[in-house]
C-alpha cells in the first residue's frame, strides 16, 4: 500500500511537469504558450523555431517570457515546428499549421487590408482634387 | 528609400519639413483648374505604383513616378510628390510624418531634376524622358545616401543607394513608355509643365 501511494504521488508529480504547449493564432504573429501541467508557465525556456521545409536550421530563436509565451511571425504558409526545451529535462514540440502568409497579414494600420487603404488614399486624393477645382472654379483661383 | 522616423536628428527633420512646407507653398500656390486635375491624377498614379514592391539587389524597390511627374507638372511636381508621400505615411506607415520634409525633399527634389532634364533643348525627347525617369529616382536615392552618411551612419547607404541604378532604370523605362504614348494619343500633356 504504501509503495502504491508512493508510485501515485511520483505519477502525479510527472504529470504536473509536463511541458505542454497552447498555441493561439494572432495574425500575423503566432503564439504558443508552454506550461507544466496546464496553469503553471514555463518561463525562460529555450525556443526553436523552424520554417516548412527546414527542419533542421531554426528560423528563430529565444526564450519563453513571464507568463511561459513567445511569439513569432511565420514568413509563409506551411507546417512550421516549435520546440521548447526547459534546460531541465522536459521538452515539447509542436507542428503548427499555417495557412496565411505575410502578403496578406494585417499591417499596423488597423485592421483595413491594403487594398481598402489603396482605394482610401485614391478616392481622399481625388476628393481633394475636387474641391480644390470647385474653389478654384468658385472663387477664382486656388492658392 | 522612405525613411522612417527615429532614424535621423530631430533636427535635420524640423529644417527638412521647414523647406518641404516653404516648397509646396511657393511651387504649388495659385493653381489653374486644368493643373489641379492633372496633380490629382498623377498624384494618384504616383500613390498606387508605389504599392507594387518588388525585390531588387538586396532592397525591396517600388515605382514612384517622380520623374513622370517632373515631366508632366513642372514645378507643380514638388507639392504632388509631398502630399502623396503623406497618404503613404499615413496609410501604410511607408515613412513617417516626421521624416516626412526629408523624404519630400528627397523625391520632391528628383521630381525638379526630372523637369529640368526634360526641358533641356536639343535631345530627343525619348532619351530626355528616360534621364528624367532614371534621375528622378536615382538623385533622392542619393541624397538619402548622403544624409545617413552626414549623420554618422556610415557609407554603407552609398552600397544601399546604388542597388537603386536598377530601380532607377525601370524609372527611366517607364518614363519614355508614358511620354512615347502620350506623343502618339496626347501630346499637348507633355507641354504644360509650369515652369
Amino acid at each position: 500500500m504504501r509503495t502504491l501511494i508512493l508510485l501515485l504521488l511520483a505519477a502525479s508529480a510527472a504529470v504536473a511537469h509536463d511541458l505542454e504547449l497552447r498555441v493561439q493564432a494572432a495574425r500575423p504573429a503566432v503564439v504558443v504558450y508552454a506550461t507544466y501541467g496546464t496553469t503553471e508557465p514555463t518561463t525562460d525556456a529555450d525556443v526553436s523555431v523552424f520554417a516548412p521545409g527546414a527542419p533542421s536550421s531554426p528560423y528563430q530563436t529565444g526564450f519563453t517570457d513571464l507568463h511561459g509565451a513567445f511569439a513569432f511571425v511565420p514568413a509563409e504558409a506551411g507546417a512550421w515546428r516549435v520546440v521548447i526545451d526547459d534546460g531541465y529535462g522536459h521538452r515539447a514540440e509542436q507542428e503548427i499549421a499555417v495557412d496565411w502568409d505575410k502578403a496578406d497579414e494585417p499591417s499596423a494600420g488597423g485592421g483595413r487590408s491594403p487594398l481598402d487603404k489603396a482605394i482610401l488614399g485614391v478616392s481622399v486624393i481625388f476628393g481633394i482634387t475636387g474641391l480644390l477645382l470647385w474653389r478654384s472654379r468658385s472663387g477664382g483661383g486656388a492658392s | 528609400m522612405h525613411i522612417a522616423d527615429g532614424v535621423l536628428p530631430a533636427e535635420l527633420c524640423v529644417a527638412a519639413h521647414a523647406v518641404a512646407w516653404t516648397g509646396v507653398y511657393a511651387l504649388g500656390r495659385r493653381l489653374r483648374p486644368e493643373e489641379i486635375s492633372r496633380m490629382g491624377l498623377l498624384a494618384a498614379a504616383s500613390f498606387v505604383a508605389s504599392l507594387a514592391h518588388f525585390p531588387l539587389g538586396g532592397v525591396t524597390v517600388h515605382l514612384g513616378l517622380y520623374g513622370l511627374i517632373g515631366v508632366i507638372l513642372g514645378r507643380r511636381g514638388f507639392p504632388v510628390v509631398f502630399a502623396t508621400l503623406l497618404f503613404q505615411a499615413l496609410l501604410f506607415q511607408h515613412g513617417g510624418l516626421l521624416s516626412l520634409g526629408v523624404n519630400a525633399v528627397n523625391m520632391g527634389a528628383g521630381a525638379l531634376a526630372a523637369w529640368g532634364l526634360w526641358s533641356l533643348p536639343g535631345l530627343g525627347a525619348g532619351l530626355r524622358a528616360f534621364a528624367a525617369g532614371f534621375v528622378g529616382t536615382m538623385l533622392p536615392a542619393v541624397l538619402m545616401a548622403t544624409e545617413f552618411a552626414l549623420t554618422g551612419y556610415g557609407r554603407g547607404f552609398a552600397v544601399l543607394a546604388t542597388a537603386y541604378l536598377a530601380a532607377a532604370a525601370i524609372e527611366g523605362l517607364v518614363t519614355a513608355g508614358a511620354v512615347s504614348f502620350f506623343q502618339k494619343t496626347k501630346p499637348e500633356i507633355l507641354q504644360q509643365a509650369t515652369a
